[in-house]
């Protein structure tokens, strides 16, 4: 067994590329009221990739566009500034990633699972009446430790993969008895790295806590966001595992069935449009 | 598994349809070969040969039956639930992952496996 301290972990996430600045800044403007949207738009043009990924997604049949979308600021007028941050975000935060070998992690599954769970977020936070993109963004990066440990420490990963094959259990249980640490970990420690707001800080860090302390109703979003978008079956691997959910989360959560169900049914139809952005 | 097949009349047969067995005069000369497919043509010159049966494949039995296949899609919905929900199916407690077990099953309109 390879044991992991959360010394070894920070200098391999201080050594991570950050996020293109203009992403920062919409990820920060997730929980601003008053957004300048032309500086925005005009700072996302400044990266020509991005611009380029993100003007192909607008594009996709998904959005079912008369005519050709050709600038960043057109997107945002047709398909609303909010949804062109989603689509900016997700294309930065899978790009940041795309180039390391993530070795036994499969990259398509990881991200499928992360992006129905940014969708089945943004559902729940609408109905709980959270912020939708923060939830979403949240969502997106629940798991992003388990990529960083693919990638920074991959003969450690490897183990924790053997061990959970072995055991058929989550990925959250093998890394624990393997290295003691675990992805929830690990993610916090990125999301401070990146200067993510507290709220999304503990929700990333808190989505497997065996129970969510009251105050904390993203955390308890992104907790059951991530059990719905593997209970849905999203992700596409064979292997999927629900993780466990504490006694209590439906108490705490408060929504009715008819509500949970309209949740299930928007989420399944929005992945379509989103999961494009993973081989875009 | 063989094809079903089934004896109909000529005068209830289709253009189209496919004979699943030879098809012999009276005198056991064949007149039309297994998997030859009856025409407009075909059933004119039986009729003047005075066959009045033959055998054809059952079309009907392979078309798809739309409640089969629902039941099958039914089925196959409660096996991957039974897959993806391995620790809480069979394993009492675990109060909150069997209601999330529960709201899924619903949603799909599966009985809970």
């Amino acid at each position: 067994m390879t044991r992991l301290a959360l010394a070894d972990v920070l200098p391999a996430v201080n050594k991570l590329p950050s996020l293109p600045t203009v992403v920062m800044e919409l990820l920060a403007s997730l929980d601003q009221e008053d957004v300048n949207i032309d500086a925005l738009a005009a700072k996302i043009t400044q990266d020509q990739a991005l611009t380029a990924k993100t003007l192909r997604l607008a594009n996709s049949s998904f959005y079912g566009m008369a005519h050709q979308i050709t600038t960043i600021a057109e997107a945002i007028a047709v398909l609303g500034f909010r949804t062109v941050r989603g689509l900016v975000t997700t294309a930065a935060l899978i790009g940041t990633f795309s180039n390391q070998a993530s070795g036994r992690l499969s990259f398509t599954p990881f991200w499928r699972h992360s992006i129905a769970a940014a969708v089945c977020a943004r559902q729940l936070a609408v109905q709980l009446k959270l912020n939708a993109e923060q939830a979403y963004t949240a969502g997106l990066l629940h798991d992003i430790g388990r990529l960083v440990l693919a990638t920074e420490f991959p003969r450690e990963f490897e183990e924790v993969m053997t061990y959970r094959a072995q055991h058929d259990c989550t990925p959250l249980a093998a890394e624990l008895a393997v290295l003691g640490i675990d992805h929830a970990t690990v993610g916090q420690v990125l999301t401070q790295h990146w200067k993510f707001p507290l709220v999304m800080q503990q929700a990333v860090a808190s989505h497997h806590a065996p129970a969510v302390p009251e105050g904390q109703p993203l955390t308890l979003a992104i907790q059951v966001a991530d059990a719905l978008a593997h209970a849905l079956d999203l992700s596409g691997d064979e292997d999927d595992l629900v993780p466990m959910l504490p006694r209590g989360t439906w108490q705490q959560l408060g929504l009715s069935d008819a509500t949970l169900m309209t949740v299930m049914a928007n989420s399944e139809k929005q992945f379509e449009g989103a999961s494009l952005a993973i081989n875009s | 598994m063989s094809t079903p097949e089934r004896l109909i009349r000529l005068d209830d047969a289709k253009a189209g349809q496919i004979l699943s067995r030879p098809l012999q005069d009276a005198r056991g000369q064949v007149l039309m070969a297994a998997d030859a497919q009856v025409t407009e043509a075909a059933m004119l010159s039986l009729r003047r040969r005075d066959i009045e049966e033959l055998w054809i494949y059952d079309d009907s039995a392979l078309m798809p039956d739309p409640g089969l296949e629902n039941a099958a899609r039914s089925a196959h919905q409660r096996q991957r639930l039974a897959r993806l929900f391995r620790h809480v199916v069979g394993h009492p407690g675990q109060e909150g992952s069997q209601r999330l077990l529960s709201l899924v099953c619903q949603y799909r309109g599966v009985e809970a496996p």
